[in-house]
């Protein structure tokens, strides 16, 4: 079976000119179908670049990433559009819509893919936001709920089209210990019964202790004395920390 | 009207239009044959033995009617068998273009101009608005209207999209295409277009009565030209949207992480 996530010989540059510098460097790495994967390293070791490239939010300069086997360097802005389409994201400011309510944002990962009609499009909504413990918010407005709560509603709107892979960035960094749990052992549960895969930066070591790999990163290398290059997701166990 | 041409046949005998700028229309009600006005013009003693309503333009008050001989009466300078407009009642059931094709043809080449009264009045219409000053400074300020109105529709777009940048860029990265980005931005274009026509045909209705009733002006707002007005409107704020969707660009969902 194909691994969701192959990265081989990944270099990227921001800037041009002289002011060209090189954030990753000769990165190879596989993440395993439906494996929890977190990212870790020290402020500019490369993670959330990596994390853009192969969420296919930048375009590939040097070596390859390919999601299931399809290679994104190189792709269409309308392929990559489509990629995206299966992925999902979560992001640390959660970015709701602010007008609109929970049930409208969580709505919006399911209408770009035209998924179903309205009726079965509510239903999905009101029960993921039911999982997440939002069941009671679910036609609030973004402003109304907690830090906490509009986390659990990105979290769902990223998790209700059933993408394959879900791209976190410290998605517990607003919930208490419980919730982040929750949140965590849900995005387990998705890899184990649908095969979803988490890619995930964070620093919260409750979660370390619930990967199933951990890639540490440092000055847009991954840090490992691995001689096999191709398989690199198996650098570390997941105790690893720090 | 048509009586009163027969009091025209006498020697200095007009009729006076009853919305003459500045003429107080009490003063002119019992003008009549047996109530006569009398005054004086250009140094000749007129009298006024009836009125008609037609009003000002930009180039007179008001207008009178009298007979050729008291025209000439009153403008020594012009000749007589000179007039500047010969009107002509076309025969119930002719067609006027007929008749226009005929006098041309007729008339050869004598230095008439012979049209239609619709080709006489789009004729002038053209000439007060392209020609004469007051013309094209109206001209002028219509254009500054449209460039001041898509400015504004500009701002309001492009504020609205850097206020929401990071929305797009969000549904960005969830793989809504451009497209739906663009068809937002045109949309909002268009609810304003309609909610700026609306109370904007409703303030030009109440301008428009007012001019017309301050100078007796025959200005209204045809529904030709309303729609001519939204048309713009719409054309204006969709060219507003244009511009406004290059801030888009900024959208870029890689710099949500």
């Amino acid at each position: 079976m194909l691994a969701p996530i192959e990265v081989r010989h990944l270099d990227h540059w921001f800037g041009a000119g002289e002011t060209r510098k090189q954030a990753i460097f000769d990165m190879s790495l596989s993440i395993e179908l439906g494996s929890l994967t977190v990212l870790m390293g020290p402020s500019g070791s490369g993670k959330t670049t990596l994390l853009t490239l192969i969420g296919c939010l930048r375009e590939v300069q040097g070596g390859s990433v390919q999601l299931r086997g399809e290679e994104l360097r190189g792709a269409s802005a309308a392929r990559q559009v489509a990629i995206r389409r299966r992925l999902g994201f979560i992001f640390q400011a959660h970015n709701l819509h602010e007008s609109l309510t929970a049930r409208q944002n969580v709505l919006m990962g399911l209408e770009v893919h035209g998924w179903g009609d309205r009726v079965r499009q509510d239903a999905a909504a009101e029960h993921i936001l039911q999982l997440l413990g939002l069941g009671h918010r679910v036609d609030y407005l973004p402003e109304n709920p907690s830090g906490g709560q509009r986390q659990r509603v990105a979290i769902a709107r990223a998790l209700v089209s059933n993408p394959e892979v879900v791209f976190a960035d410290e998605p517990t960094a607003a919930l208490d210990r419980e919730a982040g749990l929750q949140v965590v052992r849900m995005l387990k549960t998705l890899g184990r019964e649908r095969g979803t895969t988490t890619v995930m930066v964070t620093h919260d070591n409750r979660i370390l202790e619930l990967a199933d790999h951990i890639i540490p990163l440092e000055d847009g290398r991954v840090v490992a004395d691995s001689a096999e290059p191709h398989q690199p997701a198996e650098l570390l166990p997941r105790s690893v920390s720090g | 009207m048509g009586s009163d041409f027969r009091q025209l046949a006498l020697a200095d005998r007009v009729l006076l239009d009853l919305r003459t700028r500045g003429v107080d229309q009490e003063s002119l009600a019992d003008v009549s044959p047996t109530h006569p006005l009398r005054f004086e013009a250009n140094g000749v003693a007129l009298t006024a033995v009836s009125t008609f309503e037609l009003g000002g333009g930009f180039s007179a008050d008001g207008a009178m009617v009298t007979s050729d001989q008291t025209f000439l009466r009153l403008f020594g300078q012009r000749l007589a068998g000179t007039p500047t407009h010969i009107l002509v009642r076309v025969a119930e059931g002719l067609d006027p273009a007929l008749v226009v094709a005929g006098l041309r043809e007729a008339l050869g080449d004598e230095p008439v101009l012979v049209r239609t009264l619709e080709e006489a009045a789009s004729a002038d219409l053209a000439y007060q608005t392209t020609q004469r000053p007051v013309g094209v400074i109206f001209g002028v300020g219509v254009l500054i209207g449209m460039l001041v109105g898509l400015v504004i529709v500009y701002q309001v777009l492009a504020t609205d999209v850097a206020d929401h940048l990071r929305e797009y860029a969000t549904s960005k990265a969830m793989g809504y295409p451009h497209r739906f980005f663009l068809s937002l931005v045109f949309e909002e274009a268009l609810i304003l277009a309609v909610l700026g026509f609306l109370p904007g045909v409703m303030l030009s209705l109440g301008i428009y009565a007012a001019m017309a009733a301050k100078t007796g002006l025959p200005v209204d707002m045809t529904a030709l030209r309303a729609a001519a007005v939204f048309a713009g409107t719409i054309l204006a704020c969709a060219l507003s949207g244009a511009i406004a969707t290059q801030r888009l660009r900024g959208a870029d969902p890689a710099e949500l992480f």
